[in-house]
Formats: structure tokens, C-alpha cells, sequence
């Protein structure tokens, strides 16, 4: 034996597959004609792996397509909303630009400060390079924040997030993935009543109904149950019907849907 | 991928019709869980919109959107982190293997021992055998060697054998 | 104390902790900020700050090495399954992350830093404490007593089943939102909008307190809120 039995097991799987090199075929057949172990089990595996073509797999619905077409409509009414006939709004100028990379937490802290006093003493807007650059430092200081380690951090972000643009896609996306993945339910819920300010666009809406699923803590499904009521959302009383049949929700939940319904009729 | 970084969002829908069938298949064979599977498929698109402005041009996109599933459908068993242990459910889950027809029992035996395999076993078998990716790009998405992953791969074909073998025999 | 008898438990059992295992780890640079993460499914769990600078962790389950203690990048990770009561002393300045599933309870006193604090199914208690403060528990009450909140970072307590019960100086100044569905709201200090009156909905409050600071979050779904004045 030339090869060790384990060089030539690694290559097995291309073996089977057929998508070997001429050379290494050559070397398992010989490999496998010397070495009755290998032969057996190459034999046998490599039937199992035949096998598992016939393993079916089912083809996923038709919601897929609609949920994605949803989405992307949601991120894009409000660019055309924007976007204004003649130049490109900032927004969508902002668009393609690489994320700027901070270099520390210095200087995302020099970034949230200055966040912070444009947000306390609203910007006046003129189509200035000065002051596109100045909403654009605003929104990915925003995300960078929702992204920080420090869930204070990530509820800070969020603080700011509520007073951002209105019209800002890529914040309401930020709030939207902070309300779906963050792992600290405090600041899951502020993202949630920071949502409040975007309750206007119906796109954004039904974004946040889609959240409901992928959420495991009650207490954040009844927020966002409650926001859709405060926010007299009729479209979502279809979807909250079936959530109070939905046996994987927590009764509290199921109920709470129940109580949405009645309000929203 | 490179004109939907550069904002042209149209470009999104044509990789979703182009991927999301294998990304949903992906998911399907990794948790045996439908709905679980279109939620996921729902959540890598978003965060493929989300992180864009992430995608390296210089690499493949399929490679990077599987780099994201993993991601996600780790965040969610994370979520739902079983309260049962392994041993309960491997008792239960062979048990139910009674229940198959003669005629599709090869198939219904590899389909349970593919369900009780380890996940990470799993994973690598999924995306060697049924993804249509070069060992390269599986490489790339798990962020090891190549001969690592065939090692991994050969691995994960070995211990999917012998769980065929074990319910095979309980079978018997 | 005649209202509570399982905290005399809770003390004797704290008693036998002492004679249980001690670990002592230090932070790798004393410059930098410190952070703590507990991890934890059972059992009860109590931190206190002191003016030392390593962590002190008193638990029986040690013996046993079924809670590890380790450190990296100046976080110490205390995580594994602890059942009885576990003891830990960190420095009075240092911000924890703490995570405890299904613990009785959670205890924090006199430490001063980003105080993340998450239960399902214990109770919060809070002695002491200042800095920027999120804590939550699902199915149990909060309660804490507050010195000082961080002028730059918001604050938030929340429960879904448990009463949340807050106590802070009367100097406090807080932009504070107080919302519950089933419970009731109290508060004795003076809630002002910017020359006007706070804001009410139906289920729940908002407006400044002291002209206003960072921003104080308490909600909870079927419990009371109480917001007190030291």
C-alpha cells in the first residue's frame, strides 16, 4: 500500500460523485483494489450516497415569493417616495456607498455624540454636499449602534433610531432587524415602540406583522400586536386572525390577537 | 450581486428566483421543518438586503449567501434550544420508524438517520451532496480548509452509515 | 422581614456557600473597562460589587467543575450548571451581562456600570446600583433601588407577569415612559412635558422628570408599575 487508508477515504465522496481528477481516480481504484476494508466500506457508503438522490425534498409554497416581493417592495416605496424627479435624493445618493470604517470605538462614540446634537437641534436641510454628508454620518452612526456589543449601546441606538428621517429605508430596516434578532428583549421592545414613527407606511407595517414569527419572547409579539392597534392597522387583521388559531403562540399571545381583532373591527 | 450593492434593488429579484429554491431546500433537508425553512429563506434575503454594502465582489455570492443561512438558522435554533435531550429524542425518533412501507424503507431509514445525524455532521453532508457546490466554495462558507472539508465530508458519510446500519438492524 | 421567610433560606443557605468552593480570577488589564457575563439555568445568583479587583466566585457547583470560570479581553465568563446558590463579587465598577434561564433569582448590589440583566422565570433585585440598566424578567417581579443612571445611556426594566418596582433619588432626571396593560401605574414624583402636561394613553404615561435626561423605560403587561421617590 502506497497511500494511507485515510488519504484515500477523504477522497471517497468525490469518488462517488464522479467529480475526481483522472490521477486520483487512479490511485483509490488501486488503493481499493489492495485493501479489503476500504473496498467494503467504499462499497457500502458509497451506495448510501447513491441513495440519497432519491431522499425527496418538497418544493417550497407560493407565501415564499410573496413574502420576498413584500419585502422588497417595503425597501424600495420609500426610495421612490424620496426620490425626487431631478437629482437623486440623498438617501439614494448615500446608496452605494461603502460603510465608512470607524477605527475603534473612540471614534463610534465621536460619531454617536455628534448623532446626538444633530438630533437634538433638527437639521436644516439644504441640498448641500455638507449636509448630505452630515444625515449620512446620522443614519450609519445609527446602524453602527444597533450593532454595538453593549446592549446600552444597542438601546442608545435604538433611542436615536426613533428620532431619525421618517422617510430613511435603511433605518426602519435597522429597527426591523433589531426587533427580530437582538439578543436582549429591552431593547427588542423600544425598537418595537420606535417603530411608532414609521407606522404611516403601510410596507413598513406589514414588515413588523412578519416579525411576529420569528420572535420568541411573548412579551415582544404582544408589543407588536399592540403597535399594529395603536397604529389602526386594518390590513393586519387577516394575519392576526390566524395567530389566534396558531397553537405554536403562547395563549397570552393567541389572546392578545384575539383582543387586536375586536379593537381593529 | 455587484448591481445590487451598487443599489439597483431589481437585482435582488432575479438572485431570489435564481437561489431561493436551493436555499429553501438547504434549510429543508438541515431541519426537517417547513414552515421553519420558508421563514428562513424569507430571512436571508432580508439580511442580504440589509448587509449588502458587506458583499466582497471579489467573492462568490452563493458562497456569501450561505454564509448568511448558517448564520441565521443559527441564531434560530439558538432561539429554540430543545429542552429535551439528545437520547430522548433519538428514542423516540426511531421508534416512529416502524411506521414506513416495505417498498420505501431504503429511502425512509436514510431520510430518518439524515434527521438524527449531528447538525454540523448534517450541514456538510447537505451542502456536499445537494447544493451543487465545489468543495472550494464549501470551504469558503465554513471558513476552513479544503481537506478539511473532505474529511468532513467522508465523516459525516461514515456516521450517517452507521445510524443507517443501527435502525436498520432495530428495524430487523 | 416576617413577610418573606424563604430569604432567611436564602441566608442560611448563603451561609453554607461559604464553606463551598472559591475561585478567584483577575481581569487582564486594569485600565479597561471590566465586564462580567454569568451564564446560568439553575439556582440562585447573587453579585455583589466590592473594592477589589478580581472576581470572587463562591459556588458549590465548582467542586464539581460544573460551572467554568474564564477570562478574555478583560470579560470574565462565569457559565455551566450551577443548582444551588452562587455567590459572585466583582469589582464595584464593572458592567455584567447576566442570563439566568431558570433561576430562582437575581441579585445585584452596589455595582455601578452597563447592567444587562435577563431571567425568565426568577426575580430581579436590584440594590444599589447606578449606570445604564436593562433588565427583564419574563414570568417574575423586578425591584430595584437606583443611585444614579448614566446621563448618556438610556434605561429599561420590563415584565411581562412580574410587578415592576423602582426606586430612585429625588434629584432623578429621566425622559421616563411608563406603560402596562393589566397593572397600574404609581408614581410619586412629578412627570412635566416641556410646558405642558405629561402625555397618557390608555395604557400608559410619558413625560419628563427634572427637566428631563436619559431616557427610563419601565413596562409590564399584567403587573403594577411603581416609579418611588427616595
Amino acid at each position: 500500500m502506497t497511500t494511507s487508508c485515510e488519504q484515500i477515504q477523504q477522497k471517497l465522496p468525490e469518488y462517488w460523485a464522479g467529480i475526481i481528477s483522472v490521477n486520483e481516480h487512479r490511485a483509490v481504484d488501486t488503493h481499493l483494489a489492495a485493501c479489503q476494508a476500504c473496498r467494503n466500506e467504499s462499497a457500502e457508503l458509497g451506495r448510501l450516497w447513491a441513495n440519497l438522490d432519491r431522499v425527496p425534498v418538497e418544493a417550497p409554497g407560493p407565501a415564499v415569493r410573496t413574502r420576498f416581493y413584500d419585502m422588497l417592495d417595503a425597501y424600495r416605496s420609500g426610495a421612490d417616495e424620496k426620490a425626487p424627479a431631478a437629482a437623486p435624493s440623498w438617501w439614494s445618493r448615500w446608496f452605494g456607498q461603502p460603510l465608512p470604517v470607524f477605527a475603534g470605538a473612540l471614534a463610534m462614540l465621536a460619531v454617536g455624540f455628534f448623532a446626538a446634537r444633530s438630533f437634538y437641534s433638527p437639521p436644516v436641510v439644504k441640498p448641500e454636499t455638507s449636509e448630505i454628508a452630515q444625515l449620512r454620518g446620522e443614519v450609519n452612526s445609527i446602524r453602527e449602534m444597533l450593532q454595538q456589543q453593549s446592549a446600552s449601546e444597542r438601546l442608545k441606538g435604538v433611542t436615536f433610531a426613533s428620532r431619525a428621517d421618517k422617510s430613511d429605508r435603511d433605518v426602519v430596516f435597522a429597527l426591523l432587524d433589531t426587533v427580530k434578532s437582538d439578543p436582549n428583549v429591552n431593547v427588542r421592545l423600544a425598537a418595537v415602540d420606535a417603530f411608532k414613527r414609521f407606522g404611516t407606511d403601510h410596507a413598513a407595517r406589514r414588515q413588523l406583522l412578519e416579525a411576529i414569527k420569528l420572535q420568541e419572547s411573548p412579551m415582544v409579539q404582544i408589543a407588536i400586536i399592540e403597535l399594529l392597534v395603536d397604529l389602526n392597522d386594518q390590513s393586519a387583521v387577516k394575519a392576526l386572525n390566524a395567530m389566534t388559531q396558531d397553537d405554536k403562540l403562547q395563549k397570552a399571545v393567541q389572546e392578545r390577537a384575539r383582543w387586536a381583532v375586536t379593537e381593529l373591527h | 450581486m455587484r448591481q445590487v450593492k451598487d443599489g439597483d434593488l431589481r437585482k435582488l429579484a432575479v438572485l431570489f428566483e435564481r437561489h431561493h429554491r436551493a436555499l429553501f431546500h438547504f434549510f429543508l433537508r438541515c431541519t426537517s421543518d417547513r414552515a421553519l425553512s420558508e421563514d428562513l429563506v424569507q430571512e436571508v434575503y432580508f439580511r442580504i438586503l440589509r448587509y449588502r454594502h458587506t458583499f466582497n465582489p471579489q467573492h462568490a455570492f452563493t458562497a456569501w449567501m450561505y454564509q448568511i443561512a448558517r448564520n441565521a438558522q443559527m441564531d434560530q435554533l439558538q432561539k429554540r434550544r430543545p429542552e429535551v435531550t439528545p437520547d430522548e429524542e433519538m428514542a423516540s425518533a426511531s421508534s416512529r420508524v416502524d411506521d414506513v412501507l416495505s417498498r420505501d424503507q431504503e429511502v425512509a431509514l436514510l431520510r430518518r438517520a439524515m434527521e438524527l445525524l449531528p447538525e454540523d455532521k448534517r450541514e456538510v453532508l447537505v451542502l456536499s451532496r445537494y447544493q451543487e457546490l465545489k468543495y472550494e466554495e464549501i470551504a469558503q462558507i465554513l471558513g476552513i480548509e479544503v481537506g478539511a472539508v473532505k474529511v468532513r465530508v467522508f465523516r459525516a458519510v461514515r456516521a450517517l452509515g452507521d445510524l443507517y446500519t443501527e435502525l436498520a438492524g432495530a428495524k430487523a | 422581614m416576617m413577610y418573606r421567610p424563604w430569604l432567611l433560606l436564602a441566608i442560611a443557605a448563603t451561609g453554607i456557600v461559604a464553606a463551598a468552593q472559591e475561585r478567584l480570577i483577575a481581569f487582564s488589564d486594569e485600565a479597561r473597562p471590566r465586564i462580567v457575563r454569568v451564564e446560568l439555568l439553575d439556582g440562585s445568583l447573587s453579585i455583589r460589587g466590592y473594592e477589589g479587583k478580581d472576581v470572587k466566585v463562591t459556588s458549590a457547583a465548582l467542586e464539581k467543575d460544573r460551572v467554568q470560570v474564564t477570562e478574555a479581553n478583560n470579560t470574565v465568563s462565569i457559565s455551566g450548571m450551577n443548582r444551588g446558590p452562587m455567590v459572585v463579587q466583582v469589582p464595584n465598577q464593572t458592567s455584567l451581562v447576566v442570563r439566568c434561564v431558570n433561576c430562582r433569582e437575581a441579585v445585584v448590589e452596589s455595582v455601578s456600570g452597563d447592567l444587562d440583566i435577563n431571567l425568565l422565570n426568577g426575580a430581579i433585585r436590584l440594590m444599589n446600583v447606578s449606570g445604564s440598566i436593562l433588565a427583564h424578567s419574563l414570568n417574575k417581579s423586578i425591584s430595584a433601588v437606583i443611585t444614579r443612571l448614566d446621563p448618556d445611556k438610556p434605561s429599561s426594566f420590563t415584565s411581562m407577569n412580574g410587578t415592576i418596582d423602582c426606586t430612585f433619588p429625588a434629584d432623578l432626571k429621566a425622559d421616563v415612559k411608563l406603560r402596562t396593560e393589566n397593572g397600574k401605574i404609581h408614581t410619586d414624583f412629578d412627570l412635566q412635558l416641556e410646558g405642558g402636561l405629561p402625555v397618557r394613553t390608555d395604557r400608559g404615561i410619558s413625560g419628563r422628570i427634572g427637566g428631563g435626561g436619559p431616557e427610563l423605560q419601565m413596562r409590564a403587561f399584567n403587573g403594577s408599575i411603581y416609579l418611588r421617590k427616595k
